[in-house]
């Protein structure tokens, strides 16, 4: 089947490919402004349904508020109630009298209802690449040709998304002023109905401050304090009918007046900007490009592409799935790290590498990371017990097998009920180990409560934790280390320590490589122990990183800085392992 | 040969009907809530109840008893809100601001929910000038536990703040005396001081066995904001400025330092087990508490129950006081924790939603949820009903203690929780390094100060 496929038609699929790639990108930034639109209809709705309600203003008062946009059907407006319909609200109370279905604002903001030039840039680069393909069916072309292609299609592709881009923000920057301005038509409808200002703002459904409480930010506004601030200290603001906005937070905000109550709104375009959108789609055509233009190549050796395409096909699952839940939220977590998001924030605030300085300066987060390093210590020593294990408990006798199953249950064990044991056993007032040592005349140790020796219990468990399964890598290990060494070594008269020093060590060095660095990798993501023992106390002693990454995205839900954290330890992580690597060369290279 | 593409086509059909199976009905409302073991018991009674009255509707408790927050804003974040959700007093500010809570004003009429038939300070926490954006399901003042089995063995019973009880016995000898849970009185005069509560807690510190380690404590050490904040309230102190916009002069001010001040001395000396320098605090103090090693426990009202069985069967000999005040005051300020019942403006069935709330919050619920009895009715005629079928007089000591109490400074500024976590290391930089108090207090003022932008 695919052996049938020939050269022209994988150029021409090129072509096609490409223009559904610059579809899918007009597609999103029109989807976008689209949705906006639907937004702002049924923000309106809503606004149209709360004066129904509030007031009863009624029918005269949503045309006055939608004019012909509104159709008004239900029991109290003398029809049919329709049902739910597209960007509609029901309005009455609980049992719905009526149903407003609003239609959404009409397109055409100041570039116009289409995005002309992000469509002329999209059909040229089209038209180029197609009579490319088409002149190189006539014969060759002077120019490498599928570097030609990838180069056009690329550019096209880029400038197609960031016109596209600009088209979808003007229109809702467009489509945001409007509804902050309707905002201010439903407050000036209900005041008209004899509702009282501070009461009159909840009609608008948008966050609110009465003029009066700009500055004294007393508990008669809904309005984020920043959005009060910026908006008291404009000077525009007492300008009628002027539209206003401001920048608070990081963001332009749309803001209307009516009597004295201003209204605010967080425009579409930050709320619904298509900028990740539209760079996912242009990425993904650009690699749909340079997939098909990697076939082409190969299409003179038909063998070799049924055998290409076979393949992803089937590795196509698998390919989606770290796609989707692997690469696809790394380097979603790459693009949170540049931004303030607080997960429930309306969108994430663009910071770019605000998040990274601002982690340099922070003692807290560098406390953490040496806390961690310092947790990463007890590698070193676990594996040293492990190896004195596996050497001592080799061998098939009974008691040895029991002994190595003994050893190794801590590390199948759930960690969260190794921290709850452990947290009893090393209690100030009821530890077992405790009341043992005070018996023994030593004295309790303050295990968990001390800044002084927290982090080192935690290392103690960790090295109890780890050292049974390290001891089963270890013996599998020795177990490849040939006996007649050993024997030679006898004859030639070596000790014990002697074939230890010179046989076994030498012989585990690739083992002892691996464990010390999957462990040391491992340690660095220390979590459940300091989780359920210590929340990183007393007085941040055991503060480790990822437990200090949890916190920030789950306690304080400052998810971009929690994102930039997480990937400063990959780079910390990566250049120990890479170190580790180095040296390993390094050892290698001078034998 | 089998071609390759013959496993992976049907494979793929495979995946892509998975993909298309049909989704839920639209007459199925979710509920997201902390609740877990007979709590959700009886918020599936109470949910039943709204389906009955409902036919063709079903209620999906999603209950979280533990990560409820991160559920919860995970699914507001994947755009798949639940129907109804409940709101902590601490997280009113985050999700108000953010517009994750419909205003529930104007369905007030629908819903029959008068704001007055709430307690004030309650219905306070959800409102923002006329607008409402929960509806208050139960709340909780803190309060002190006291065993009087432990107080009465040392001889201090009479500095509570309550009638003293006849034939009262240690708790080794309790299971002859009559099993008994007393609260102070509504009415009872002020005068339970900090020096009162010290000198109890005092004189009940104790090596019973002679093993040269304290057995019976007086307290266990209060570490977090929520649990000291009301001694600082009771010294005339605060931790913000009246507005909440600076920590700098009321986080480190003379009322604030005095309750740190007295709370470290009691861990100081000796009076309290060693302070444990986690959030949960001590694991083992109601256990201590119940089984005589420990004299007094803060808590809110959700400790009851946990208490109930053992008064019962005569093994505890429970007294509620209010928490004690500054000797220069005459009373104390308690704190308040508070829950409601909030609908996000996206939510899928949105009528629906609105209706379910009004019901969860309705009297009908409430007295269903009573029994429970983790904490109070928010709505006063319940809470009313809930104490006069109480004959010990607990319920009415719990809203005795509502008068004067204060909502939580979570439930009005936003993330608060910063500032919790901030504050614990007043008290802890002075138990573990020894620290000046003021100096400690001085810099977390100020670190908060700078991180909120004040």
């Amino acid at each position: 089947m695919v052996s049938g496929v020939r050269q022209p038609v994988l150029d021409s699929l090129a072509a096609v490919v490409l223009a559904a790639g610059l579809a899918l990108v007009l597609v999103v930034a029109a989807g976008r402004v689209e949705s906006a639109r639907v937004g702002a209809a049924e923000s309106e709705a809503r606004m149209a349904a709360a004066l129904w309600e509030l007031v009863g203003g009624g029918a005269d008062a949503v045309a006055g508020l939608l004019g012909e946009r509104a159709t008004i059907t239900g029991a109290d407006a003398g029809g049919a109630g329709s049902g739910p319909g597209a960007y509609g609200y029901e309005a009455g109370a609980l049992e719905p009298a009526v149903w407003i279905a609003v239609a959404p604002p009409p397109a055409g903001g100041p570039r116009g209802a289409l995005p002309v030039t992000a469509i002329a840039i999209a059909l040229a680069g089209l038209t180029v690449v197609t009579g490319w393909v088409l002149a190189r069916r006539r014969g060759p072309t002077r120019i490498r040709y599928p570097a030609g292609i990838a180069l056009l299609s690329g550019g096209c592709i880029g400038l197609t998304a960031v016109a596209g881009g600009r088209w979808a923000g003007d229109e809702l920057g467009s489509l945001s002023a409007a509804t902050v301005a309707q905002g201010a038509r439903a407050v000036e409808l209900a005041l008209a109905t004899g509702a009282d200002p501070a009461g009159a703002a909840r009609f608008a459904q948008l966050p609110w401050a009465q003029d009066l409480s700009l500055d004294s930010l007393t508990e008669q506004w809904t309005m984020p304090a920043a959005v009060a601030a910026a908006i008291a200290d404009s000077p525009a603001r007492d300008v009628e009918g002027s539209p206003l906005t401001v920048e608070a937070d990081g963001a332009t905000w749309h803001v209307a007046g009516a009597a004295d109550v201003h209204i605010a709104f967080l425009g579409y375009e930050r709320t619904s900007s298509p900028t990740l959108a539209l760079a996912a789609a242009a990425g993904l055509a650009g690699l749909l490009v340079a997939l098909v233009l990697h076939l082409g190549q190969l299409a003179s050796r038909p063998r070799a592409l049924g055998r290409t395409l076979a393949a992803w096909g089937l590795l196509a699952p698998a390919a989606a799935f770290i796609l989707a839940f692997t690469l696809g939220p790394l380097l979603f977590s790459l693009w949170i790290s540049l931004h303030e998001w607080r997960l429930i924030d309306p969108a994430p605030l663009f910071l770019g590498f605000d998040n990274y300085a601002a982690l340099l300066r922070d003692r807290e987060w560098w406390s953490a990371i040496g806390n961690t390093a310092l947790f990463t210590l007890h590698v070193p020593a676990a594996m040293a017990v492990a190896l004195a294990l596996a050497l001592l408990t080799r061998g098939s006798r009974r008691t040895l097998r029991w002994a190595r199953l003994a050893l190794f249950l801590p590390g199948i064990t759930s960690v969260a009920a190794i921290a709850v044991v452990w947290k009893w056993l090393l209690s100030d007032q009821y530890g077992l180990l405790n009341r043992g040592l005070e018996r023994a005349g030593v004295g309790s140790v303050p295990w968990l409560t001390s800044p002084d020796t927290a982090l080192a219990s935690l290392m103690i468990i960790g090295i109890w934790m780890v050292v049974g399964y390290q001891m089963v890598v270890f013996q599998a290990g020795l177990a490849a280390i040939p006996r007649d060494w050993y024997d030679a070594a006898r004859v030639d008269g070596a000790g014990p320590w002697q074939r230890f020093r010179h046989i076994t060590l030498p012989g585990l060095r690739h083992t002892l490589f691996f464990v010390l660095v999957t462990s040391i990798i491992g340690s660095f993501q220390v979590f459940g122990l300091v989780y359920v023992m210590t929340e990183g106390g007393p007085l941040g002693a055991t503060d480790v990183a990822v437990y200090h990454i949890y916190r920030e995205a789950w306690e304080f839900l400052q998810f971009g800085n929690a994102a930039a954290m997480s990937w400063l330890l990959f780079a910390v992580v990566f250049a120990a392992t890479w170190l580790h690597f180095r040296f390993l060369d390094a050892r290698r290279a001078h034998g | 040969m089998r071609s390759p593409w013959q496993d992976f086509v049907p494979a793929a059909l495979v995946l892509a009907a998975a993909a298309c199976a049909p989704g839920e009905s639209g007459s199925t409302l979710r509920v997201a809530l902390w609740a877990g073991g007979h709590e959700l018991e009886i918020e599936r009674e109470v949910a039943d109840q709204y389906e009955a009255l409902h036919p063709g509707v079903r209620v999906v408790l999603e209950s979280a008893p533990n990560g409820y927050e991160e559920r919860l804003l995970t699914s507001i974040a994947a755009g798949r809100p639940p129907d109804v959700y409940l709101l902590d007093s601490p997280d009113i500010p985050t999700f108000v601001e953010r517009g994750l809570a419909l205003d529930l004003a104007p369905y007030r009429e629908a819903l029959r929910f008068r704001p007055d038939s709430v307690f004030g300070q309650v219905a306070d926490a959800f409102r923002r000038g006329e607008s409402m954006f929960a509806l208050p399901k139960d709340f909780t003042p803190m309060v002190l536990y006291a065993n009087r089995g432990v107080l009465a063995a040392a001889g201090v019973e009479g500095l509570l703040p309550v009638a003293p009880a006849p034939g009262t016995a240690p708790p080794a000898a309790s299971s002859q005396a009559a099993p008994r849970l007393t609260a102070a009185p509504a009415d009872a005069p002020a005068g339970w001081t900090w020096t009162d509560f010290r000198r109890a807690a005092e004189a009940v510190v104790a090596d019973t066995d002679g093993d040269g380690r304290t057995d019976v404590f007086g307290f266990d050490f209060p570490r977090n904001l929520y649990q000291w904040i009301p001694f600082v309230w009771s010294a005339g102190g605060d931790i913000l400025a009246p507005v909440g916009n600076g920590a700098s002069g009321y986080l480190d001010g003379p009322g604030a330092l005095e309750a740190y001040r007295f709370l470290t001395a009691l861990a100081e000396d000796g009076l309290t087990p060693g302070a444990q320098f986690v959030q949960q605090g001590d694991p083992a103090r109601e256990a201590r508490f119940a089984s005589g090693g420990q004299a007094f426990l803060l808590s809110g009202h959700w400790t009851l129950p946990v208490f109930g069985d053992l008064v019962e069967a005569g093994a505890l000999d429970l007294a509620i006081v209010p928490i004690p005040h500054h000797p220069s005051r005459t009373a104390a300020t308690s704190v308040l924790y508070a829950s409601g019942w909030a609908v996000p403006p996206n939510a899928p069935n949105l009528r629906r939603a609105i209706d379910l709330a009004g019901f969860l919050a309705s009297p009908e619920a409430q007295r269903i949820r009573a029994r429970s009895g983790l904490a109070i009715p928010s709505r006063m005629d319940v809470a009313a009903e809930i104490a006069a079928a109480d004959a010990a007089g607990i319920e009415d000591a719990f809203i005795a203690l509502v008068e004067g109490a204060r909502m939580t400074w979570g439930a009005r500024v936003r993330d608060f929780s910063r500032i919790e976590a901030l504050a614990v290391e007043i008290m802890d930089r002075r138990l573990v390094r020894g620290e000046s108090l003021a100096s400690s207090a001085a810099d977390v003022a100020r670190r908060v100060d700078a991180e909120f932008g004040w």
